[in-house]
């Protein structure tokens, strides 16, 4: 049975009153359109489903805004958190007119990557397994006006309420800052919370692992089993959307965002890599932590080109308050076995099946299919250029003394920077029209508007630094 | 009030004279904050002028290690003046810094480099004496206040002339302010500032500093201008120490509270400090000439040094994390390093008001209140005498709107750096120019440098700002 019968079969079976259609904008929201069962048939799933794209950031203009969404009907799934059943499907972005994939569209974007990947002959898959973490509030404000800004986070777990009257009295347990890694309950209030976000998971067709409380109070991280690139970034889509639906359910609020806590770990999100060619795991070899050639190389390209996929794997202006160099943040490009303080790590692993590249610096407001494409071209350039990583670092390089740390490149310290090393450094991802100049060129103004709107805006640490001057 | 003394014993004769109650002597730390303490009267003499008087120095900010702490203070007795604002008779000195061991003026101390760029000058035979000339905007508000802890960051402002005010809903709404960037400048009731600039500028006066004009600015919530007539480069500097002390204490006594900070408001102009300098040699003005804009070959190369080294002078003259946040690249602000007359988007100007010869002079127009004026003066007289120095040829001057530059023919015209931190990069690759006549030291630019990066950039990249909650949190 072909996917689009499926669906039909999915609705009748299921009594589907809506399908769903999804697919990511530029910055990673997930976006979706919804359209009433009786509109749906194979016919119009094999049509596409047409939409304004003039209000989408960085996409259209408004004189050319029709856009075609084409649902990828393998990954229908119903929709947990909807009250009347629906049925979410992925879809790419195509040019109505020509009906090719929209240059600009994340998931077609990932799409070729993984054509690149098989065209090169290097390998026929490249799998991802990411661990984003993420911070669960009770309450979050904030507002940005012309004469004021402020922010407020408030979470039954955090060191700052052990002062607090609640009305029902306060119970006292809590983790203290950077003690969330991971007491039991009653210390670590978000167990319950986090079970039902990986059974929803689990619903949604996630291979489920495990969950557990994260270093920082509120903090958490769930983790699900790697897949091959686009799957990988579908999933982390459905990662997503269900912690950030499930929190909303028990009135609280999930977010990503990677630095939302001063003066505690930030969130971000490692993402385990690794090739294959069939049933051989390229990645395996006999050379440094059992790396083949390649796996180096791969790395090498990964370091070679960090700092323009810093404009993809940490695209906002917060990440870089997590990527301080100092503060115990993966922020070095050099690469060790099981040293968590360098940028890439290679896991221990007995079977070489389970040979990987883990990346350090991304964090969760990365869009998956952009910021895994964007690393997986860097890793074939590294390959296809024999681009040698140098001598690991086994040392703590967070203890490393200044004179030898300041040989070891570092990651990009703001978004700024991020972008203009990616105006500078991109051709890797223009190989095979991978990616493209005009989708580059329209990502980095995206940004820069952010980083304008950022720098435009006093903060309330300057008004204590200066406000005397 | 000033007393024109000249000599320790006309200060000791004044003091005794006038019935001072307090003596109190002030210095500047490397940030470019005044600092004070006070001694009675009995505890100065003639020694004092000569042999210091101690203090501790270890927790002033830039300054000594705990462990080598003992510091002493040098009085002026010529910027002998009587505090404006204090209940008792209290006679100000300004000082300079010396280390007791080794009896030397101490090399981080603002002052004394401004001194020893004054005798730099007249070293190179270049000149004589470098006149500066800076216009210090500022915001005096009703309110502000502000805090950030783990949880949570915020600043909140209030002014009743501000367009926000409209809506207030305590007290009768009076329906007169001034709408954004519209402060420029309409007469009371919109300004409500009038008084209080006057009250300023009479007390200024009263101090012995002339002063040209004083306005509202462009911005809304009260943004205001003094001018002070030019003076001598360290003169000018103590000038500018004495103007925020007036500015910010007038402020004060009227229930209102003022601010230097350069962008402290969101979408509306920030505050600037316009610099105008010339040097002259003796009655001669050496700006002044028949090239472009009645210049001479001379004013033009010290353009030229100017913006060759602006984005290490910007390190200095722009020297905090909210700096950048008025020299925002596209957004009206001076951040494009070209050179023009009356055109005020260019970094240097050349004011066409006057066509006397004595008014000839180049205006830089990055700087902002913010920083040490000691430090920024000097360190602008020593980019432009390197460029006189070195014939540096600025380049065409841009005539046009820089503003309105179609965006390839801007891409030509080198901007400013976009961050304190793109700045103290360039200061540490830059800075041959500020260490001739041993004006500036290494000590003095590195310690400046690990103190704007570690107490200021580090400290602001740590913390989460409300924006990106605004930005980010659904990511």
């Amino acid at each position: 049975m072909s996917d689009t019968a499926k669906v039909m079969e999915l609705i009748k079976e299921h009594d589907v009153k809506y399908v769903d259609f999804r697919f990511t904008d530029p910055r990673g929201k997930w976006q979706h359109l919804a359209h009433h069962v009786r509109t749906i048939s194979e016919e119009f799933l094999e049509e596409g489903v047409m939409f304004d794209g003039s209000s989408i950031a960085g996409w259209k203009a408004i004189n050319e805004s029709d856009m075609m969404l084409v649902p990828d009907c393998s990954t229908a799934v119903l929709d947990p958190f909807a009250a009347q059943t629906s049925l979410i499907i992925f879809c790419d972005v195509h040019e109505p007119l020509s009906g090719q994939p929209y240059a600009r569209d994340p998931r077609s974007i990932a799409t070729k990557a993984e054509q690149y990947l098989a065209s090169t002959g290097i390998g026929d898959k490249a799998y991802f397994g990411p661990e984003a973490e993420f911070f669960v509030f009770d309450d979050v404000r904030y507002s940005c006006a012309m004469n004021g800004a402020m922010y407020k986070i408030d979470s039954e777990e955090g060191p700052y309420v052990t002062g607090k009257k609640f009305p029902d009295g306060n119970t006292g347990h809590r983790p203290p800052v950077k003690g969330g890694y991971f007491p039991v309950p009653p210390v670590d209030s978000l167990s319950d919370l986090r079970a039902e976000m990986l059974s929803v998971m689990a619903e949604m067709g996630l291979g489920v692992e495990k969950h557990h409380h994260e270093v920082a109070p509120s903090q958490n991280e769930l983790g699900f089993v790697f897949s091959t690139l686009v799957r990988t970034a579908d999933n982390m889509q459905i990662y997503k959307y269900v912690v950030q639906n499930v929190a909303h359910q028990y009135g609280k609020t999930a977010t990503f965002m990677p630095k939302p806590v001063m003066g505690d770990n930030g969130s971000g999100m490692h993402v385990h890599q690794s090739v294959w060619k069939g049933e051989r795991p390229v990645f395996a070899g006999n050379l440094y932590a059992d790396l083949s050639e390649t796996a180096l190389y791969y790395i090498g390209g990964i370091i070679r080109h960090a700092k323009a996929i810093n404009a993809f794997t940490n695209p906002t202006t917060n990440s870089y308050k997590r990527l301080i160099p100092g503060f115990e943040a993966p922020v070095l490009l050099a690469y060790s076995a099981r040293n968590r303080s360098a940028a890439c790590r290679i896991p221990y692993v007995a079977s070489p099946k389970g040979k990987r590249v883990e990346v350090r610096y991304p964090d969760g407001a990365a869009n998956p299919y952009l910021a895994f494409a964007a690393m997986l071209m860097a890793g074939i350039d590294g390959i296809q250029n024999k681009i040698h990583p140098g001598d690991p670092i086994d040392k703590n390089l967070y203890d490393l003394p200044p004179e030898e740390l300041t040989d070891i490149p570092v990651v990009c310290g703001s978004l700024r920077e991020a972008l203009g090393e990616l105006r500078a450094d991109h051709a890797f991802l223009l190989k095979g029209d991978v990616f493209n100049v005009g989708q580059i060129e329209a990502y980095i103004e995206l940004k820069w508007e952010e980083v304008y709107a950022f720098e435009h805006t006093p903060h309330p640490i300057e008004f204590q630094m200066y406000y005397s001057v | 009030m000033t007393y024109h003394c000249k000599t320790p014993e006309d200060v000791l004769k004044t003091i005794k004279d006038d019935k001072i109650a307090m003596v109190d002597l002030r210095f500047t730390d490397l940030p470019g904050l005044w600092q004070h303490f006070s001694v009675p009267p009995s505890a100065l003499d003639g020694d004092s002028f000569e042999d210091g008087v101690g203090f501790d120095g270890s927790s002033i900010r830039g300054f000594q290690e705990i462990q080598e702490s003992d510091m002493l203070v040098i009085p002026d007795p010529s910027s002998a003046f009587l505090d404006p604002f204090t209940e008792a008779p209290t006679l100000v000195l300004i000082c300079n810094i010396r280390d007791p061991v080794s009896g030397q003026s101490y090399s981080r101390d603002a002052r004394h480099i401004a001194q020893k760029a004054e005798a730099y000058l007249k070293q190179t035979r270049i000149g004589d004496v470098a006149y500066f000339g800076p216009e210090l905007e500022h915001f005096v508000f009703n309110e502000v206040r502000y805090d950030q802890s783990t949880n949570y960051g915020y600043y909140e402002i209030d002014a009743v002339e501000a367009n926000w005010s409209a809506a207030r809903r305590q007290g009768p709404g009076q329906g007169h302010i001034l709408r954004p960037k519209e402060g420029y400048f309409p007469v009371p009731p919109a300004d409500v500032l009038q008084d209080a600039r006057t009250e300023m500028v009479s007390t200024l006066e009263a101090l012995g500093i002339l002063v040209e004009a004083h306005h509202h600015e462009v911005a809304t919530g009260g943004q205001g201008e003094i001018d002070m007539r030019f003076a001598p480069l360290t003169r000018m500097a103590d000038n500018v120490m004495i103007y925020k002390y007036v500015v910010k204490n007038v402020a004060r006594k009227r229930g209102m509270t003022a601010t230097f900070m350069p962008k402290p408001l969101f979408g509306d102009n920030g505050s600037g400090m316009h610099v105008h300098s010339s040097i002259w040699q003796g009655e001669r003005p050496l700006f002044a000439g028949d090239g472009y804009a009645g210049s001479s070959e001379l004013m033009r190369h010290y353009i030229g040094g100017l913006l060759k080294h602006a984005p290490a002078l910007l390190a200095i003259c722009a020297p905090t994390v909210n700096s950048y946040r008025r020299l925002v690249p596209g957004f009206e602000a001076p951040v494009n390093l070209g050179y023009s007359q009356r055109n005020r988007s260019a970094a240097c100007r050349i004011p066409m008001y006057s066509p006397s010869p004595k008014a000839k002079r180049v205006e830089f127009r990055c700087p902002d209140p913010s920083c040490n004026p000691y430090l920024a003066f000097s360190a602008m007289l020593m980019a432009g005498l390197d460029g006189v120095q070195n014939r540096l040829h600025p380049g065409e001057p841009i005539d046009k709107n820089l503003y309105d530059l179609p965006p390839e023919e801007l891409a030509k015209v080198p901007s400013a750096p976009g961050s304190l931190e793109e700045s103290l990069n360039a200061l540490e690759a830059d800075h041959a120019f500020l260490l001739k006549g041993d004006v500036f030291t290494p000590d003095v630019v590195d310690t400046h440098l690990s103190y704007k990066r570690a107490r200021e950039v580090d400290e602001m990249r740590l913390r989460p700002h409300p924006y990106e909650f605004f930005l980010y949190y659904d990511v």
